[in-house]
Formats: C-alpha cells, sequence, structure tokens
C-alpha cells in the first residue's frame, strides 16, 4: 500500500528525559517532515523541543495543575502513570479531553507517541492512526502484571496489584466513556495501536523481550569520522557522557592511560577542558561525531547507559557503564547479561564514584570474555540497518509499506 | 464562525480561573463564537466540558537570576522569562505556535504578558483583563503600585531600558515592530477592563480604565458552617501558612471568640489541632455569603474575599503575605474597613494579634465604613465581565 504525502501528524512526548526522546524522534520527525507532512509536536520539555526543531510547531503537553508524586521513585510503569494523573478518574478525563482538544486543532491522521500514557488513551477509538515510538521502559509486556522497573528490588504482589486496578479504573472510567471497551490487564491498553517500535534490542529491552513489538535499534545521526587524538597505534577508549559532578576527576584518570581517549560531554564547563589541555592524548568534545564509526573503531566504550550502549556493542565495543539514575541502572542491568558490558556502581548511590567506574573498567579491559561477547552480539544484528529501520518507522506512520531504496 | 482564545498565564488560584472561564461561556452564548481556553493550570474547578477547548499555557522560563522580592511590575516581568532572549524567544514562539493553530481573530488576555508580547504585529485583536496588579498604566518607568514603598524609580528605568532592548531584539526577529517603551505592549491593546474598583486598583492611573467591579469566584462545593455556642464575636479566619500561623491560631483559641477557620490545604495540619469548644476548623472553603452574621473577617487580604468582605459590610483584620497583598491591604486600610499586620517575613511569629482583632471588634468606625461601602462595591451592583460582551462583539465586526 503506498500512503500518502501531506497528512497532518501529531508527535507527543509526555515523560521521561529530554535528550533520549527527543534524539530518538528527531530523524523520524525530520524524514516525515522531508516528506512533506505537517507535523505538530507536543513535548514535555518546551524549550529543548524548540531548539532541536526550530521550524515546526511545538505546544506543551496537558499537565496536572498539582502533580501527584505518590511514588517518587516510581518502580513500574503503573507507579509512573499514577504519578502523572492515573491517581483518578476526574484527573484523567480532563487531561484526556485536553489532548483532545489538540485533537481538534490539528487534526492528526496520525499520532506518533514517545512515553505518553494519556495521549494513548485520549486518542482511543479515534480513526486516527496511532503509532508508538518507545523502549522498554515506557512499554510493557503484552499480558500480565506490568514489569518491575527495579528487578533487583524485592516487589510485593498485593500492592503492585492494588496500584494496577486504581490506574486501571481510571483507564477504563475514559474508555467506557468513549464508548470503548474496557481493559482487563493495564497492558493491554498499550497494545491497543497500529504499531509499536521499539528504539532498541531485545537483549537491552529494559523489560526484557517482547513479541509483539518491532524492534528498530538505535538510529544513526551520521555525522563528522571521530576526531581520535594521537598515534592511531594507540588502543582508542570512546567515551561518551553527559556532566555529572564526577566528570572531571574520572577525565583526569582516565586521561593518565596510555590510550587514545575521545570523549563526547555535550555541555561540559569549557574550564573542564583547560584543565585537560596537558593530556594530549585525550580530546574532549562537545561536537558529536559519527557515534557508529567511532564505536567500530574503539576498543572500549564508556556511557552512562541507553542507546549510546546499544551502539557501542553494535560496534563490538565492549561498554563500561556509568548510570546517574535506575532507568540507566535498569538499561545497564540488561547490558551486563549480554557478557559485553560491565556496570559500575550500585543503584543506591548513582551516578557512581570514580574509583568505581575505574575499578569496572580495568575489569573490562582485562575480561576477552566481554570482547568475545561484544563481537558475538554486533554478529547478530550485522544486517541491521538503521536507514532500513527508520524507513520502516516513517511508513508504519504513513500508513504505508517502506519505500525502497 | 469567530473565534476567541482566553489566555491565563501566571497566577494562581479560583480568582483567576473563574471570572476567565465564565466569561469564556457567557461570550459563547452571547456571541455565538468559538471559544477557546490557554490556561497555565487545568484547574479541577473548571466545568468539565471546557477541557475539550483547553489547551496548556506554555510554561515560562523562571529567571535565571531572579528578583527575590520584586517590588515593580519590571520586576515581575524579569522574573518571568523577560531577563533573558533566549526565554523570550521561546517564550513568543510557543504562544505563536498556539495562535497559528488556534487562529482567533480576538485574543482576551488575563495577565499574560507573553501572550500579549507575541501577539504585538498580528491582526487579532485584543483585550485585556485582570485586576489592577496585572494591567500597569502607561509610563516610562512604569509607575509604581500602590502602597509599595520599596522601589527605586532610577534603578527600574535603567532595568526597563535594558529589558526593552532584549525584547526589540527578539521581537524583529519575529518581524513585529519594536516599542519605545516597556509598558507599550499592554497599552496597544483594543480594549482594557479591570475586574476591580477604583479604591481597589494596584496603580493610580491617569485616565481611568474600564472598571467592571470584583467578579467573584466561587469553588463549586462550599461549606456553611455553623457558629461554635457561646456569646464571642464571631470572627471567621481564611488562613495560609505563614511564619505567625500557629501564634494566631494559639491567641483565638486562647480567647472568648466564636471563631471559623478555613486552612487553606497546606495550613491545615497546623490549624487542624486548634479545634475546640469555641473554634471549628474547615478544610472545605466557605460560602461567604454565608457569614453575614459575623462580626469581623480574618484573611491574608486577597482581592476578592476583601471584595466580598466588604460586600457584607464587614471590618477586616488583614496580614498580607506578599506584594499584591501588601498593596489590598493598603487601599483596604486607606479605605478605612481594615487594619493590617505584615505577615511576609518570620517577625509575624512573635505578633499580638489580638490587640487588633479587640480595636476592630470595639471600634464601630471600622464598620460603618465598610457598611458604607458595602452597596457601592457589591458584586451585583457592578458592571461584571459580562458587560464586556457589547465592546466584544464591535471588536470581532
Amino acid at each position: 500500500m503506498k500512503a500518502s504525502l501531506g497528512q497532518s501528524i501529531l508527535v507527543t512526548w509526555e515523560n521521561g528525559p529530554d535528550w533520549r526522546h527527543l534524539m530518538r524522534l528527531k530523524p523520524i520527525v525530520e524524514r516525515l517532515a522531508e516528506r512533506g507532512h505537517r507535523l505538530t509536536l507536543v513535548a514535555r520539555d518546551l524549550s529543548q523541543t524548540q531548539k532541536v526543531f526550530p521550524d515546526l510547531a511545538c505546544l506543551q503537553p496537558p499537565q496536572q495543575p498539582r502533580p501527584v508524586r505518590a511514588h517518587p521513585q516510581a518502580g513500574s510503569l503503573a507507579e509512573i502513570m499514577l504519578n502523572s494523573g492515573f491517581d483518578n478518574s476526574a484527573t484523567v478525563k480532563r487531561l484526556c479531553a485536553a489532548w483532545q482538544a489538540i485533537g481538534e486543532l490539528v487534526r492528526p491522521d496520525a499520532v506518533v507517541m514517545s512515553f505518553s500514557p494519556v495521549a494513548l488513551l485520549a486518542f482511543q477509538g479515534q480513526p486516527i492512526r496511532q503509532v508508538l515510538i518507545d523502549d522498554g521502559y515506557s512499554h510493557p509486556m503484552a499480558s500480565g502484571r506490568m514489569p518491575s522497573l527495579k528487578p533487583w528490588q524485592r516487589r510485593y504482589a498485593d500492592q503492585q496489584t492494588g496500584i494496577e486496578s486504581r490506574v486501571r479504573k481510571a483507564v477504563n472510567d475514559v474508555l467506557l466513556e468513549a464508548g470503548q471497551p474496557p481493559i482487563d490487564e493495564l497492558s493491554e491498553l498499550f497494545q491497543r495501536v497500529d504499531s509499536i517500535n521499539l528504539m532498541t534490542l531485545p537483549e537491552l529491552d529494559h523489560s526484557g523481550p517482547k513479541a509483539h513489538a518491532h524492534y528498530r535499534g538505535f538510529s544513526d545521526p551520521g555525522g563528522a569520522p571521530p576526531p581520535w587524538p594521537g598515534p592511531a597505534t594507540r588502543p582508542r577508549l570512546f567515551v561518551y557522557l553527559r556532566p555529572f559532578a564526577g566528570i572531571g576527576e574520572l577525565l583526569s584518570r582516565i586521561g593518565q592511560l596510555d590510550w587514545s581517549i575521545l570523549a563526547i560531554v555535550p555541555g561540559h564547563d569549557p574550564q573542564l577542558r583547560e584543565r585537560l589541555s596537558n593530556r594530549p592524548n585525550l580530546h574532549l568534545t562537545e561536537t558529536p561525531c559519527d557515534i557508529y564509526r567511532a564505536a567500530r573503531e574503539a576498543q572500549l566504550g564508556i556511557s552512562a547507559g541507553g542507546d549510546t550502549v546499544g551502539i557501542m556493542l553494535l560496534g563490538a565495543t565492549p561498554v563500561c557503564i556509568v548510570p546517574y539514575h535506575v532507568e540507566q541502572y535498569l538499561s545497564a542491568w540488561r547490558a551486563e547479561k549480554t557478557g559485553a558490558a560491565i556496570c559500575a556502581g550500585t543503584p543506591a548511590r548513582l551516578p557512581p564514584r570514580t574509583e568505581e567506574i575505574i575499578t569496572a573498567l580495568n575489569q573490562l579491559a582485562q575480561n576477552r570474555d566481554c570482547r568475545q561477547q561484544a563481537g558475538a552480539f554486533a554478529a547478530r544484528y550485522q544486517a541491521l540497518d538503521p536507514e532500513h529501520e527508520l524507513a520502516a518507522v516513517v511508513a508504519e506512520i504513513e500508513g504505508g509499506s517502506p519505500d525502497c531504496p | 464562525m469567530k473565534r476567541i482564545l482566553l489566555t491565563w498565564e501566571l497566577g494562581s488560584g479560583l480568582g483567576h480561573v473563574i471570572p476567565l472561564s465564565d466569561l469564556g461561556q457567557h461570550l459563547a452564548e452571547a456571541l455565538g463564537v468559538d471559544v477557546w481556553y490557554c490556561f497555565q493550570s487545568l484547574h479541577p474547578q473548571l466545568p468539565p466540558k471546557l477541557f475539550r477547548r483547553m489547551l496548556q499555557a506554555p510554561g515560562l522560563q523562571p529567571a535565571s537570576k531572579p528578583i527575590t522580592r520584586p517590588c515593580t511590575f519590571s520586576d515581575m516581568l524579569h522574573n518571568v522569562g523577560f531577563d533573558h532572549e533566549s526565554h523570550l524567544h521561546g517564550g513568543i514562539r510557543a504562544w505563536r505556535d498556539i495562535f497559528s493553530l488556534v487562529k482567533p481573530d480576538l485574543l482576551i488576555g488575563e495577565f499574560s504578558p507573553m501572550a500579549l508580547l507575541a501577539a504585538r504585529g498580528l491582526s487579532m485583536a485584543r483585550v485585556q483583563v485582570g485586576t489592577g496588579w496585572h494591567v500597569p498604566p502607561p509610563g516610562h518607568p512604569i509607575p509604581a503600585y500602590r502602597h509599595l514603598p520599596c522601589h527605586d524609580p532610577e534603578q527600574q528605568a535603567a532595568m526597563e531600558i535594558d529589558i526593552l532592548k532584549r525584547v526589540n531584539h527578539v521581537l524583529a526577529g519575529f518581524n513585529a515592530p519594536p516599542m519605545a517603551n516597556l509598558g507599550e505592549f499592554f497599552q496597544e491593546v483594543d480594549l482594557t477592563a479591570l475586574s476591580t474598583t477604583p479604591e481597589f486598583d494596584h496603580f493610580d492611573r491617569p485616565e481611568p480604565p474600564l472598571y467592571l467591579g470584583h467578579s467573584p469566584a466561587r469553588p463549586r462545593h462550599l461549606e456553611s458552617p455553623t457558629w461554635p455556642p457561646g456569646d464571642g464575636a464571631r470572627i471567621f479566619a481564611y488562613l495560609k501558612p505563614f511564619a505567625g500561623l500557629t501564634n494566631l491560631l494559639r491567641q483565638l483559641a486562647n480567647g472568648r471568640h466564636r471563631v471559623i477557620i478555613h486552612a487553606a490545604e497546606q495550613a491545615w495540619d497546623s490549624a487542624r489541632h486548634f479545634s475546640g469548644p469555641n473554634v471549628v476548623v474547615s478544610r472545605q472553603p466557605v460560602a461567604i455569603d454565608s457569614l453575614a452574621d459575623a462580626d469581623l473577617i480574618i484573611s491574608h487580604a486577597g482581592h476578592g474575599l476583601i471584595h466580598e468582605t466588604l460586600a457584607l459590610g464587614l471590618p477586616m483584620l488583614l496580614l498580607p503575605l506578599h506584594r499584591e497583598q501588601q498593596v489590598n491591604a493598603g487601599n483596604a486600610r486607606q479605605v478605612g474597613a481594615a487594619l493590617s499586620i505584615d505577615c511576609t517575613g518570620p517577625a509575624a511569629d512573635g505578633t499580638n494579634f489580638e490587640t487588633a482583632i479587640k480595636q476592630l471588634l470595639e471600634q464601630p468606625r471600622f464598620r460603618q465604613t465598610a457598611q458604607a461601602c458595602s452597596r457601592r462595591l457589591h458584586p451585583a451592583n457592578c458592571p461584571g465581565l459580562k458587560a464586556l460582551s457589547e465592546p466584544i462583539a464591535e471588536l470581532l465586526q
């Protein structure tokens, strides 16, 4: 089937940190815009979204007047939903009505949702193509209880059942009012869409592999060749981190290694670059490069978790993971199970201390098995082509089949 | 069908939400127009059907270096995104995106400085409503609020020139004409209508605007509590948390007066312990009309509650907690129906509230003045927001 061009497409992002969602949505949105569609973004962080998409209309999503944080340390998607307004029917009805108001103005042919449970509920039953762009953190298993987002912690079944039934009741109140069939399990809501695209791979899925979803891997933003410092004979360490309290100390320590180190740290303090200027083997920059290529050329990687971990593993590079928060720790916990990554620190204290990171890095450097497992991971996905996956996602949104390259 | 967009960007509480939504519903019915709302809070007290026409207002970027004790209108602008070009650019762009989707023929802004600024250079008609606090009079620098002696005109003028440079630079990027002074975008609207009375305007103005009187903002569920038994004076207090709260509650509980307290959500934990034979503490909002037999009202000098108290002809003890309430309290003192005790700082903890209460109860001039104002200030005797339908119909033609 050939999709029509010039469609109205609503792109939503309600929850989760900025860079990951925006970076995932960026190539999709840009491709859709190139293909002549009219795009409207409704994004949690309006100012960041305006920067990433300077030419597109951006709106603020409907928000609760006084956010309830009944579960500040949410341990499941149900608890996140409870915090997002699903704690009572009246609140979620108001939020859904406000989403429908946006729909009334935008008149979308398709709605593309990234971690947007209220939008997902609000557009149920409407003649609009619904496409999820998520990962295993924001998308549950096809059935059963919502998976734990802290599997290293004990969960109490009665408590989880109670939370899910509260959220389910709020969902069903909205569905019934809209003349839609109620759900028996909360996970069912997430299946009532036209296309589920998880921007990860099964081994790295936060809550485990899912047969009902398309795994799309990680987008390829392209970029300049990686500017490795020093002679090409040195082993290469690729660092991709956001600034955190210990970044200066960590870079000073690894700068003492006899490696060629490329450190991409967007938003770092310029004084840090001055402090490290006496390390000719370390190139610190804010500017992203071709990270797929950097991953292939490196012998070791350091990342905070998420998509760059996956890209490093696709480049057959073992990764030392430095999680800053629990969601990243969960993705690191999954990555460790591939045998190709080592996670520094513990969920009780994040981000990890420099000493813990150096210890993990040393273990990784000395562990041949990690390298073999990273090679095996890369081999499994040798045929995975980010461009092909992007075309497939765009086709799902347009409601047609992908254009053949 | 003509389309109107009502916006509310700043401030909190029902005083913004209810009158503006009432106005929208009235205009939809009276003029047969399509009314959309863009509010900073999807307030639970709004009628459910309104949410089908409700957008979330863009959050304003807080100042990188906020002025901690804002004293002038320009201090306030500095604190809500006018301090930095990127904040201004983001705010204007966000509102322009809303305008391009909604395509309104007319914008009605209530405490919506960024929305009004974003509308500069666009063809839609513009109306601004609100109390005097939200609408500055013309002049450079923007004139000082009444009863706030804290401002330094020279420093303020310099700051306004600074802000104006940023604003004009950003406006140029949106092909909007530059302004000669910072307050210009408030003055260039097609109509300004203030939901207040001349006595309770927050500014002295060279030209009187259209005064509509106070617009009541009654929540949907109101209680009509019964006075505790006894023969003491009947005092109603609406209280929020502040440094002297426990001290005041103790003085009220230990006195002979009969007291009904509506404790705001954040004050409930402190207040509920003072329930006793002569004190009723309520968590639910109280119907002010049911308090006509009270002898004294204690409040934090909210603009609405002052008007509703005067409409009942009752004297007031006012305990302002922030700048706007200081101006309201100053106006009420000037009218002669109130005493006020500044509670904006920690010093309120040691205040003897009982002396002021005694004075207000024993000196008849406070009650007499309030009763003299009662008829004139009563919302039923003021034009109200509904009076706007005629001029708005003209603007839409």
